[in-house]
């Protein structure tokens, strides 16, 4: 067994190998040392009035914008009320034009604007030409709006792959691309469903032309929704923070000691970490909006059910009803022992009692 | 702050060398107990008071030191520095030459250790913390640490040069 003093001398002197870094002691005092009470600068301010500043500094970004392009619950920084429009009647095809949405308006700053879907709502006031000529309110650089539809073709015997194949160019020829595919051949009817993913502009035409592959149209759904109020939002939102986090830079540019270093660091992180998780909002409605989705799914005609209604002889017949008898007997047999079991734990501890008492009762006669 | 920034200084030394016993280098043990000590710093509020906070500074350099190890793919082949077999000329050569070679033979057994025994062997010969202490540093349970420590000091008997070493020292 190795001593214990032998392990701690070689350990020391392996130790002790190592020289500790000239001056490290004295940099790490001095990084953990508390800022100097010196004449009071703006770089030495406490966390709390950095939290404050760049509270104000991101209300102020937000709020500007705001006030200078109208605000989103409908009236501007002019006094205008937005007048309530009437609300567009739905499309046909599920689709409004792409002007049309939720009843606020989509501005620059528009935190109060959102998204609503193309069906219902009146016309914001980006749409409205008397207000955009007035610049009361800056019309939006693309109208976006997220478009999808799932369509239900029926198809003849033996078709089901060769429109599925249709499709499938067609997502080609439209400037698309099969987003996924599937399709069973089992014994049952053949079934096949194909997802489509083609520029927005072409969505309507795509539909148009996917429905007369099938010989008979089960089922047509589409809908729209207009995300371009909250895509502006997003964007607004991303300057804004870009813009603190520009300015924590420079603040961390004039930090002296780790203290500040440190604190300025993790508001940096926050602020990057928001203008991540908001260019990844942004990144989804943009690709849902330059992209329509269209789910086609193609059934082959249903066959008449054909009913079996084979002759079943005497014999046959007579083992059937056997077999039921014998079930519903065990059945009745399993029923009763529920009942039976009770009888005899009552009866159990009757007697238990009774020759309990008839002891009690011999003692004390005798 | 002033005492712990004093309390930090003081055992910056120790914990420099614990982490460079673990991670037989001195330039990543520098930056290892630097980010600890950062760390430690910054979660000063979370320090628990008396006796616990040294294995609570352990604890973290130890994480720190691990944190920069399993970052290292080379570290698990890595061998102790070579400048441990060189030692400065001192008064007593003979002294001298037997600590050099005490160094060297233990640093080449520490390095075969696996990293859940050499921990707490450092921990308890060099740092001079409590079973009690290592646990709380390493996170597992004071029976844990003393199995392992046992069964570190069973493989240190088993090798070949420390246990010519362990002769020498009980014929003495």
């Amino acid at each position: 067994v190795i001593t214990e003093e032998l392990i701690e001398r070689g350990l020391g002197a392996a130790a002790e190998e190592y020289d500790v870094p000239p001056g490290a002691v004295d940099r790490l005092a001095a990084q953990l040392a508390p800022p100097q009470r010196g004449p009071r600068s703006w770089t030495h301010l406490s966390r709390r009035t950095w939290l404050a500043a760049a509270a104000a500094a991101i209300v102020a970004a937000v709020a500007v914008p705001l006030a200078l392009g109208g605000g989103g619950s409908g009236t501007n920084s002019h006094g205008l009320t937005a007048a309530p429009l009437p609300p567009e009647k739905s499309a046909t095809s599920g689709f409004a034009p792409a002007t049309t949405g939720s009843g606020t308006a989509a501005t620059a700053g528009g935190a109060g604007g959102s998204a609503g879907t193309v069906n219902s709502g009146a016309v914001p006031l980006a749409s409205v030409p008397q207000y955009r000529a007035a610049k009361l309110v800056p019309a939006p650089s693309t109208n976006r709006v997220i478009k999808t539809g799932e369509l239900d073709l029926q198809v003849p015997r033996g078709r089901v792959g060769v429109t599925l194949d249709r499709l499938s160019g067609l997502a080609g020829t439209e400037g698309g691309y099969v987003a996924s595919s599937h399709s069973t051949q089992g014994d049952g009817a053949p079934y096949g469903s194909v997802t489509l993913r083609v520029p927005v502009a072409r969505f309507e035409r795509t539909v148009a032309v996917a429905r007369t592959y099938g010989s008979k149209v089960l089922s047509l759904e589409t809908t729209g929704t207009d995300v371009t109020a909250k895509y502006v939002d997003l964007n607004a939102r991303i300057s804004a923070l870009q813009a603190t986090r520009k300015t924590y830079l420079a603040i961390l540019g004039r930090a002296t000691t780790i203290g500040e270093t440190l604190e300025v660091e993790q508001q940096i992180t926050d602020v990057q970490t928001q203008i991540e998780q908001l260019q990844g909002q942004r990144n989804v409605l943009a690709n849902h909006s330059a992209m329509s989705t269209l789910t086609v799914t193609v059934d082959q005609r249903l066959l008449t059910p054909v009913r079996h209604t084979g002759h079943r002889n005497g014999f046959v017949r007579a083992v059937d009803r056997s077999v039921s008898r014998f079930v519903r007997g065990v059945e009745a047999i399993v029923g009763a022992l529920g009942p039976i079991v009770l009888v005899l734990l009552l009866v159990g501890l009757t007697a238990l009692v009774a020759r309990f008492g008839y002891r009690r009762l011999r003692r004390g006669l005798v | 702050m002033d005492d712990l920034d004093t309390w930090l200084a003081e055992s910056y030394p120790r914990a420099f060398r614990t982490a460079c016993l673990v991670l037989h280098s001195a330039a990543d043990a520098e930056d290892a107990v630097q980010d600890a000590f950062l760390r430690v710093w910054r979660f000063r509020d979370a320090i628990p008071p008396g006796d616990g906070r040294r294995a609570w500074l352990y604890r973290v350099v130890v994480n720190a030191c691990l944190s920069r190890a399993r970052g290292d793919k080379r570290w698990a082949q890595r061998e102790p520095e070579e400048r441990l077999a060189s030692l400065p000329a001192q008064a007593d050569p003979q002294r001298d030459a037997e600590t050099a070679a005490l160094a060297t033979c233990m640093a080449a057994a520490l390095a075969r250790l696996p990293e859940h025994l050499r921990i707490p062997v450092v921990l308890r010969y060099y740092s001079g913390l409590a079973e009690r202490e290592i646990a709380l540093a390493i996170q597992r349970r004071p029976g844990t640490v003393k199995s392992r420590l046992a069964e570190a000091r069973r493989r240190l008997a088993d090798d070949a040069a420390l246990s010519e070493w362990n002769e020498l020292e009980v014929a003495r």
